[in-house]
């Protein structure tokens, strides 16, 4: 008995967005992932590994909106493997920020809580798409986002009241995150002509930018607040095209696909 | 008539050294009374539940190390999530039998701080490297399979704590043996090269499996059973390992490298040759394994790296219920 | 007067259960209380009290709901296990591993689904 891979066109506009959107969740989870057994502690570690498994999981189900209804069963597995795992490092549409590797603590909560407005504003317009098979799944994921927004707003609030160190350690790690996190904001191929992302991702950047302002305002961050009104940095840009930095061709890709690419056609 | 819950457990008169009182304690573990944390005991008691419940949950805690390392390199994104969630269920498991054992009065902090400094012990599987994915079918199945043999005759312990935790740990455990036979499953009847893969991890963790249940002492010379601790010998569990899943393995045509394992039908019983019990000792007493090495010089890196966050995220009011 | 939350174990293997509530001034008076209160019947073989005001309760509940597959994460999410022995027999099969397949072993129920 052999599966034939499903294979749609992954080139049209409304493929290309449903992959940067899936493609920021995989690979978001895969470096989530790494904090599995190593957290800071233990009760911590169960809640960062849940986060890690819903993003893989959230990547999962829009891969399977990719191939469409019609394909089921171990096509579907197959189908969805094919595209999260057998894709040149090019074909991978996810912001740069996203395969940077977790650093610590801090980098890692600052990352998640930037990407989860993220995701959070991009489920909201998602949910308005004219397409219905979209706009159900982001109605779904939409609902499990809410514990990692939780999450994320409640490290922030305690991470800049955590005391002195905490905080100026906070501060370092934002400061490195949310320049590369307008990466989230670039367009994919043809996104203009795509009707799919109400607004498209440019037109994420307002919202995102004025809800993490006023946080960070709060917070007594006012310095920060200039970083998501400034320039995406070159090192960081690209992503949407399928230009990724060495902690993705070099580091994520390899390690994540290899097994899949070593063995074509093997059921595991 | 109160006896208040501290992080580490009720305020409890410590002093467990009346002959008088420890001979009667015997007497009712003898007739299977169980014991609670607020409970008087005897030292001995109370330090052998903890070394044992320490070196439990420090063993979970190294046995997601290696399995974690495959999370990053699941071969398809449904083996990904789950090695995930499975690797989460170790750390969930480490985090109820450290409970335990600070019920006992030994804090988290310290056992925490003695495993990360290699000080801590545990179960000599996990000290080994991985080299495929025929390690996790091997570590999900056969591993998994042998603590679950041991874990299951937990539940009829002495330290009522640690028995309510082994409850919930047992139950999410036959998920783990259905998550390991599935990915065994998916191997032995996939490519040449998938099967080779097992065959070769099969081989390699033959002996620590042998080595996992111990040296076979006799039930009156083991403290483990004397003070309530474990009910079965080590050998009995050895066999009742090899009775559920050597048949498994020559079911699926899979080869065990020990020339004489044999069931011998008459006496009821598995033959095999005796493991090398120097060897064991080495591996859990002597200098640490390259992987040991590796996986705590990291686990130190990052502990050390993130000192500043651990009072937060722990807190310092700690609070407590076994 | 404080209101308490008690909560009691039927079995020293069970899990400690919320039982009920009752009032009392002090943790003193709670505990002796509650054994008429909540366990007159024979209930149970231990419990405790906390104040009301010192229980702190998921504010929003359907931050428990899960809206995608979890299955995964259950038993439940590993089935077919008859067919894909099936699948891996065979496979021994076509490897000739039918000495290995063939050796003598408990007679005892074996198999997980």
């Amino acid at each position: 008995m052999s599966v034939t891979t499903p294979r749609p066109d992954l080139d049209t506009p409304r493929a290309q967005v449903l992959l940067a959107i899936a493609d920021d969740a995989l690979v978001t989870g895969h470096r989530a992932s790494h904090w599995t057994g190593v957290a800071p502690s233990l009760e911590e570690d169960l809640a960062f590994s849940t986060i890690a498994q819903d993003a893989i999981n959230h990547a999962d189900l829009l891969y399977q909106v990719l191939l469409g209804a019609a394909v089921s069963g171990e096509q579907q597995r197959a189908g969805v493997d094919a595209i999260g795992l057998g894709r040149e490092p090019d074909g991978y549409r996810h912001a740069i920020v996203c395969e940077r590797p977790p650093i610590d603590f801090a980098r890692t909560l600052a990352r998640h809580w930037i990407t989860t407005r993220v995701e959070v504003a991009r489920l909201d317009a998602l949910r308005r798409s004219p397409d219905a098979d979209v706009a159900a799944v982001a109605t779904k994921l939409s609902h499990e986002l809410r514990y990692h927004r939780e999450h994320a707003e409640h490290w922030f609030t305690t991470l800049h009241t955590g005391g002195a160190d905490a905080r100026e350690r906070f501060h370092t790690a934002l400061g490195h995150v949310l320049p590369e996190a307008l990466g989230f904001f670039e367009p994919v191929d043809g996104e203009d002509a795509s009707a799919i992302l109400p607004g498209g991702h440019p037109g994420l950047r307002d919202v995102v930018v004025d809800g993490a302002a006023t946080s960070l305002r709060a917070a007594g961050f006012d310095d920060l607040v200039g970083l998501l009104e400034g320039d995406l940095p070159a090192e960081a840009a690209g992503g949407r095209r399928g230009r990724h930095s060495q902690d993705f061709t070099g580091d994520v890709w390899p390690e994540m696909t290899e097994l899949h690419r070593v063995h074509p056609g093997a059921r595991w | 008539m109160s006896s208040t819950m501290s992080p580490t457990g009720p305020q409890h008169d410590t002093a467990g050294t009346d002959p008088a009182r420890e001979a009667a304690f015997l007497e009712a573990l003898d007739e299977g009374a169980k014991v609670e944390s607020g409970d008087w005991m005897p030292d001995t008691y109370r330090q052998l539940n903890i070394r044992f419940i320490e070196m439990h949950a420090n063993s979970e805690i190294m046995g997601a190390l290696p399995e974690r390392e495959w999370i990053a390199r699941a071969p398809t994104l449904k083996r990904k999530r789950s090695l995930a969630a499975k690797v989460q269920d170790e750390v969930g498991h480490a985090h109820l039998i450290y409970r335990v054992a600070e019920s006992l009065g030994r804090p988290r902090k310290d056992m925490y701080d003695d495993l990360i400094a290699g000080k801590g012990k545990f179960h000599n599987v996990f000290h080994y490297p991985t080299y495929s994915w025929g390690d996790v079918a091997c570590i999900g199945f056969l591993v998994d399979g042998a603590a679950i043999v041991t874990q299951r005759a937990l539940l009829e312990t002495s330290y009522a704590p640690y028995v309510r935790v082994m409850k919930r740990v047992v139950a999410e455990e036959s998920l783990h043996y259905r998550h390991g036979e599935d990915i065994l499953l998916a191997l032995a009847s996939g490519t040449d090269e998938q099967f080779e893969m097992l065959q070769e991890a099969v081989n390699r963790w033959w002996e620590p499996i042998m080595h996992f249940f111990g040296n076979d002492i006799a039930r009156e010379d083991d403290p483990s059973i004397r003070w309530g601790i474990k009910t079965r010998t080590n050998e009995e569990s050895r066999q009742e390992w090899m009775s559920t899943y050597v048949p498994k393995l020559w079911d699926l045509g899979i080869e065990t490298p020990d020339p004489a394992l044999r069931y011998d039908a008459d006496a009821g019983q598995w033959d095999y040759t005796e493991p090398d019990w120097d060897r064991l000792r080495e591996i859990v007493k002597g200098t640490p394994t390259e992987a040991t090495a590796s996986r705590l010089y990291w686990r130190q890196l990052l502990h050390r790296h993130h000192d500043w966050i651990h009072d937060i995220v722990v807190g310092e009011d700690l609070s407590t219920a076994a | 007067m404080a209101t308490w939350e008690v909560f009691g174990r039927r079995k020293f293997d069970g899990p400690l259960e919320h039982v009920g509530t009752l009032h009392a001034a002090d943790e003193r008076t709670a505990l002796l209380l509650a054994r008429e209160t909540h366990f007159r019947h024979n209930e149970g073989v231990d419990y405790g009290v906390v104040r009301t005001d010192q229980f702190h309760r998921l504010e929003d509940p359907t931050l428990l709901e899960r809206h995608t597959d979890i299955s995964y994460r259950l038993q439940q999410g590993y089935s077919g296990f008859r067919e894909k022995r099936e699948r891996a027999r065979a496979a021994a099969d076509a490897r000739g591993a039918d000495e290995v397949r063939s050796r003598e072993v408990p007679n005892r129920r074996g198999g997980s689904a």
